[in-house]
């Protein structure tokens, strides 16, 4: 046995992270998973309705229409992450990687905000942009541009557009850090010799650096649409449980909240009779969603590769 | 070295100009959004309050000594570095191995091990909480951190899909010539093709250490006693009625952000100096 | 290898040592899990309530934490693992219902509660199904109107006494400059709150036919819901409200930009510390009856585990949150508005907060009472109604017709 193991040495680097991940990240999905399958609130008797759950949320027309809303602006805030944030993360990685002076502080200044917990966030926000006492207002006042005052948060015809600049604000720092690593790792030769044969900054980055990170984008592509899918925080922050006016802020994961554990509020409120049976339905529905993609993606790029 | 540091650092061009004052102005913005939550935790409550953009009265240290003297702000602290620490260094370590497995063997069932590590990613854990609760409970690990540090050190999917390609990506010679002078898998591994990958462990211990620093949802299922909770944990006990508490709201986040972006900007300079620059093929 | 070695051993010994000590005694040790939600308001009274449980009781000692959010209980409910005591919300949510038709807190018929000092709201808010399942009540909380003294005086506003000179108020505060009534728009209760304190005093009669479950009257509910439009679109809760949320609100009165505020009695101390004076008064309808809503304070309530192995010394501590030294512990830190009789109320601004006439229905109660799984009523309200009337999309008449048109839908009634 230990003979075979040897010619397999893959086995020993894969046991430890298979064994504790599957005990602690796959093992509860699966066990959740099957909860979609009951109709239960979380505390009395479950009862099993087969895929009854998925039915409803399928035939159910508020809940269609809530949940294409949902993933509307899930989608926009990752469409807009890949067309936007993501060209401005590479610059900004590139510009560090060159040794820019400053470099460092872009670097901590940038990522910074990942360290403050999203309240806060929100409530510094709101200290600079809110309509009465926010900064930039008193600025526009003294200005003389008192007629442009905003409350500029809350607009709600933008609201998922203010949620995707919030969230890119406090995010941007991650995908920078993740492509100043794969531009670390790129062979420092290839780049010398285009210097030496006349490149310039900006072709540089497009003909050496792009086609040598194009995994990582890639990757960090595949990443955006899960975070877009399952961020949450910042929509429940901003629009409370039901989304916002007119549901403008909400997206898929606040969708789900809503759905297993909406129903507790300042007033206490009703728990429904099957709130966990299709929270979880939801969460499965969500899944899949995210799966698919994930195993299009990688079948895509991996073809080429065995 | 320093050959190679000057030609990256010159001839950028006019359009490289723009984006350099462009990166100025806007790190210069976040910095003065970072000091402002500064200068608000050195205010009293009343004054931000009733005078939220007028002169302040006076500015003083009182919400970071009542942190300090009342709240046991350095217990909350030392356990969230504690478990920092522990889980950083586990989730390093077997996220690393696991990449290396999948990226450098060949054999049956690679694709479905990179798309098997990402499902975590995909389902919202406080869905799967119940059934991690018993097992800790089993294992009596309740109120204790290593249930916080080993769920943590479990959550290797944005690691291992990260580090993967690179490990594919590292010269398939210098592997095998290591192994023909002698040397071990494991040695291999350890020796040579883990610190050649080093500058992309770095940024992914970076952000993986903001997550387990800023996790809130784990230690607050698990971790039931005072004497064992997290700083963020501490956090939320201001922020949740935030108008009431705005001022130690600002005091805590910011004593809870300086020591880790200190660590942050030991390990950035590392980072940009390059542990081990380049040599290898992307 | 080595190292991964000794990181398997050290491991190992912090779990020893972390699982190592705990030895044991003599006492009875009781887990209680407080509002975590709350801590920073309630830890000061909770400490001393708590020290003087034990100098009463040696035997008992307290291990009190604020574990209690709705995660860890529904964790701890999933995983049997509740602690012997936990906070809970009584009849405000059916939550404490469920959790004492499925057996898992302590039925406290048998343990002889004293209910002699409290109303027939604060038992009712204990009860299910005719037995008691947790401590009573002895706090109220409402939402109320707060106003600044000083813009009041040199205005010449004297605090409004009925529903007409409220609305003079109101008016000439708009003419003078101000936001009449800083409200939130964004958040969902944000919005609702100055709903809230308008329903008792502007459509009691609708909102007692609904909780009858006879026919409805909707026409007083239509015209508050005209009102409510009607003070959104002449600015009265300030320009682009519906862009602000609850923090930006209160940010507008605190720096005196706003002549009035509709918060709850549960914020009366962040008002009572600002630099300039604060006074408020209960919602008052034409003839100057002033409205509360009820509402139960859940700083006090908590149910006993069944499972619990010491519900004698459970019951006990139960007992002790409603003795009247507790609660007065209790009046003197946080400053609710006592439903008993014998407290002493801390200081005027509670006292003034005492000064209702009648403690009205509660709107979102009183809809969610009449909902089923098909039927939400206070959902609709809350999540359609209000944000399109404050948008001006509908008219009061079409907000009561989407609120029957919900409750229709449910076999409630």
């Amino acid at each position: 046995m230990i003979q075979r193991l040897r010619k397999k040495p893959y086995v020993w680097f894969l046991l430890p992270g298979f064994i504790l991940y599957t005990i602690f990240i796959i093992y509860p999905i699966f066990a959740a998973g099957q909860l979609s399958l009951y109709h239960w609130n979380g505390i009395g008797d479950k009862v099993f309705v087969g895929f009854q759950n998925y039915v409803d949320l399928f035939t159910n027309k508020d809940l269609m229409s809530q949940m294409m809303n949902a993933l509307k602006n899930s989608i926009t805030i990752f469409v807009l992450t890949v067309c936007i944030a993501m060209p401005v993360q590479i610059t900004m990685a590139y510009t560090i990687y060159s040794k820019a002076r400053g470099g460092n502080y872009f670097q901590v200044a940038v990522f910074s905000p990942q360290f403050i917990s999203t309240p806060v966030i929100v409530f510094i926000f709101t200290l600079i942009f809110d309509g009465n006492i926010g900064i930039v207002n008193k600025l526009l006042e003294m200005a003389g541009l008192g007629a442009f005052t905003r409350s500029w948060l809350g607009i709600p015809q933008y609201g998922i557009y203010i949620v995707w600049a919030m969230i890119t604000w406090a995010g941007i720092g991650v995908g920078m850090m993740y492509f100043i690593g794969a531009m670390k790792m790129i062979e420092r030769d290839s780049l010398e010799s285009a210097y030496m044969e006349g490149a310039g900054f900006w072709k540089r980055l497009w003909y050496i650096i792009l086609p040598q990170i194009k995994m990582t984008i890639l990757n960090l592509v595949l990443v955006s649409y899960i975070v877009s899918m399952t961020i949450f925080d910042y929509s429940y922050i901003l629009g409370g449980t039901s989304g916002g006016i007119n549901r403008n802020v909400d997206v898929m994961s606040l969708f789900f909240y809503r759905m297993a554990f909406g129903d507790t509020n300042p007033l206490g409120g009703n728990i429904s009779a099957n709130s966990m049976g299709m929270g979880t339905t939801v969460a499965c529905v969500l899944f899949l969603m995210i799966f698919v993609i994930a195993l299009i993606q990688l079948l895509l790029v991996y073809r080429k590769e065995d | 070295m320093k050959k190679s540091r000057d030609m990256m650092s010159r001839h950028h061009g006019k359009s490289a100009g723009a984006v350099k004052a462009f990166l100025w102005i806007y790190s210069t913005a976040t910095f003065m959004i970072l000091v402002y939550m500064l200068y608000h935790s050195l205010r009293p409550r009343q004054d931000i309050l009733s005078n939220t953009f007028g002169k302040p009265e006076k500015l003083s240290l009182d919400n970071y000594v009542r942190l300090i003297a009342k709240d046991h702000f350095f217990r909350y602290f030392g356990n969230s570095v504690m478990i920092l620490a522990t889980s950083l260094a586990l989730l390093v370590f077997i996220s690393s191995i696991t990449a290396y497995g999948i990226a450098r063997y060949q054999f049956k069932g690679r694709k479905f091990f990179r798309i098997y590590f990402l499902i975590g990613l995909m389902f919202p854990v406080q869905l799967g909480i119940v059934p991690v609760f018993q097992i800790m409970k089993n294992l009596n690990l309740i109120n204790n951190p290593l249930s916080v540090i080993l769920v943590s050190a479990a959550n290797i999917s944005m690691p291992v899909f990260m580090l993967t390609d690179f490990f594919a990506g590292l010269p398939r010679e210098i592997y095998e010539a290591s192994i023909i002078d002698g040397a071990g898998e494991w040695t291999t591994f350890r020796k040579i093709m883990f610190p050649m990958a080093s500058p992309i462990v770095f940024s992914v211990c970076i952000t993986v250490s903001v997550q387990i620093w800023n996790q809130f949802f784990l230690p607050l299922i698990f971790l039931q006693k005072d004497a064992a909770k997290t700083l963020p944990l501490l956090v939320v006990k201001y922020t949740g009625k935030l108008i009431n508490t705005m001022d130690l709201a600002m005091a805590v986040s910011t004593l809870s952000t300086i020591p880790i972006l200190l660590l942050f900007i030991i390990f950035s300079q590392k980072i940009l100096d390059g542990v081990t620059a380049g040599g290898v093929k992307g | 290898m080595k190292k991964v070695f000794c990181l398997v051993i050290s491991v190992t010994m912090m779990l020893a040592m972390l699982t190592g000590c705990g030895a044991k005694k003599d006492t009875v040790t009781l887990t209680i899990w407080g509002d975590a939600d709350n801590q920073a308001i309630l830890e000061q009274a909770f400490t001393e309530i708590n020290e003087a449980f034990e100098k009463e009781h040696p035997d008992i000692k307290l291990d009190y934490q604020y574990s209690g959010t709705f995660d860890t209980i529904n964790v701890a409910v999933q995983s049997d693992s509740l602690p012997d005591l936990f906070w809970v919300q009584g009849n405000k949510s059916t939550k404490m219902a469920e959790l004492a038709r499925n057996g898992y807190i302590l039925n406290l018929d048998s343990y002889d509660m004293d209910s002699t000092r409290y109303s027939q709201a604060a038992i009712d808010y204990a009860t299910v199904d005719g037995s008691v399942y947790c401590s009573y009540p002895a706090f109220l909380d409402y939402a109320t109107i707060y106003y600044n003294k000083e813009i009041f005086d040199a205005l010449q506003i004297s605090k409004p006494s009925d529903f007409g000179e409220l609305v003079a108020a109101v008016e000439t505060l708009a003419q003078n400059g101000y936001t009449p009534i800083a409200l939130g728009g964004k958040g969902d209760f944000d919005r609702y709150w100055l709903i809230q304190v308008m329903a008792p005093a502007l459509c009691a009669d609708t909102m007692e036919q609904i909780s009858g479950h006879g026919d409805v009257d909707f026409t007083s509910m239509e015209k508050m819901f005209d009102t409510y439009r009607e003070w959104a679109e002449k600015g009265y809760m300030g320009k682009d409200f519906t862009s602000i949320d609850a923090v930006g609100a209160q940010l507008a009165f605190t720096n005196g930009e706003a002549g009035m505020i509709v918060d709850g009695t549960w914020n009366n101390q962040m008002y009572r510390e600002l630099n300039f004076e604060v006074g408020s008064f209960a919602f008052p309808d034409e003839n100057g009856t002033r409205y509360a809503q009820s509402g139960e304070s859940n700083y006090t309530t908590y149910a006993v585990a069944a499972k619990t192995e010491h519900p004698e010394e459970a019951v006990e501590y139960l007992r002790f949150l409603n003795s009247q030294q507790a609660e007065q512990i209790m009046e003197n830190y946080v400053g609710s508005i006592p439903s008993v009789k014998d407290l002493n109320i801390r200081d005027d601004s509670v006292k003034e907060h005492s000064e209702f006439d009648v403690v009205g229905a509660n709107i979102y109660h009183v809809l969610s009472g009449v909902a089923d799984e098909t039927g939400k009523p206070q959902d609709v309200f809350l999540g359609e109604v209000l944000p399109k009337l404050m948008m001006s999309e509908i008219t009061g008449k079409e907000a009561v017709a989407m609120i029957e048109e919900e409750m229709n839908k449910s076999s409630v009634r």
